[in-house]
């Protein structure tokens, strides 16, 4: 039995007993039915997985790499020292002590 | 007169809120630094008269800009900040460890985003969070300054117990669909500088401001695009 069918079955039962309001939302991997009746109020849920509440995707639909000739790197920082870049953009370096003294010439 | 600029980041290196301190810096000058105040990382330039500076967020912060942004945004989203932009190295993008070898290590992009909120029905809680697009800019072969939206984020709190499945619904709809137009804002930004050809591309945290002096600025809610011809 789809969830289709189940939903439609629900919600003529609901219908019958009175309840009101009655929605329904579908997304890819769950479907949800609502309703009220008075003070009561009804929910049902039915999901194959859990989902997420982030995503994220690359375009697919960019420049070939050959149009690149440069591009914005991390500064102050050699082409090939990739191995670096964690450890420095994530903990950055310590402090001196003393007054601070931006700049001297 | 060149600019020296120095930047001292509180939390993390080119994130986060930092003071920098600018100061005309002439050909062979020394510059004595030392902070005593607590810092995590430090960042310092010397920024030639010729150097071109965009500020990323303002331009972003167009009435038309923020138009588009809000007409894109269905199913009782709403936007619920300015656009912020950020510079971020390639292996902190969300989808990175999808396609590491898409773009060098050491590659930074610009993050622009902004926070929003999700009303949902009477039994779940709101959701908030934040939408963004992560742009890849480059000089081609010419010397021109050109650039693309490189991929799509977003991450909230809240939508429980059962509305995550329609929020990402909606947003998985509406998101992607940002990148187009958000590509004809970026190629129209960039036209402004189509007659001029440059040799370094770099960003610089905050608004890349060269003015004399201390500024305290916030490397997550803007960063500024620097070329030299």
């Amino acid at each position: 039995m789809t969830d289709t069918k189940l939903f439609d079955l629900v919600e003529a039962l609901l219908k019958g007993e009175g309840f009101t309001h009655i929605s329904k939302t579908h997304s890819a991997h769950s479907a949800t039915m609502s309703a009220e009746k008075g003070a009561n109020r009804l929910v049902m849920h039915i999901t194959d997985q859990a989902e997420l509440p982030y995503h994220s995707l690359q375009n697919e639909n960019v420049p070939s790499p050959s149009e690149i000739k440069l591009s914005a790197r991390m500064p102050g920082l050699s082409p090939d020292a990739s191995g670096q870049i964690l450890q420095r953009a994530g903990q950055g370096s310590t402090t001196g002590s003393g007054e601070r003294a931006k700049h001297q010439r | 007169m060149p600019t020296l600029s120095q930047y001292w980041f509180q939390k993390e290196f080119f994130g986060g809120p930092f003071d920098v301190y600018n100061v005309s810096y002439p050909d062979g000058g020394w510059a004595w630094i030392s902070d005593g105040s607590k810092s995590a990382a430090t960042l310092a330039r010397v920024r030639p008269d010729n150097e071109v500076v965009i500020d990323v967020a303002p331009q972003l912060n167009t009435p038309a800009i923020l138009t588009t942004i809000d007409g894109l945004l269905t199913g009782g989203a709403s936007r619920k900040s300015g656009i912020m932009a950020q510079g971020i190295f390639w292996a902190n993008v969300p989808y990175y460890s999808k396609n590491p070898t898409a773009h060098n290590r050491s590659d930074m992009l610009i993050r622009v985003y902004f926070d929003f909120e999700i009303n949902t029905p009477w039994y779940c809680s709101n959701a908030n969070g934040n939408i963004a697009y992560y742009l890849f800019l480059y000089l081609d072969g010419s010397g021109h300054l050109k650039g693309y939206v490189d991929g799509w984020s977003y991450n909230y709190s809240g939508g429980g117990p059962f509305c995550t499945g329609s929020i990402n619904s909606a947003l998985n709809n509406a998101v992607p669909s940002g990148m187009s137009p958000l590509q004809t804002i970026l190629d129209n930004a960039l036209s402004l500088l189509s007659g001029s050809t440059f040799s370094t591309l770099y960003y610089l945290p905050g608004s890349g401001t060269n003015s004399s002096g201390d500024h305290s600025e916030n490397a997550d809610t803007d960063v500024a695009i620097a070329v030299l011809p």
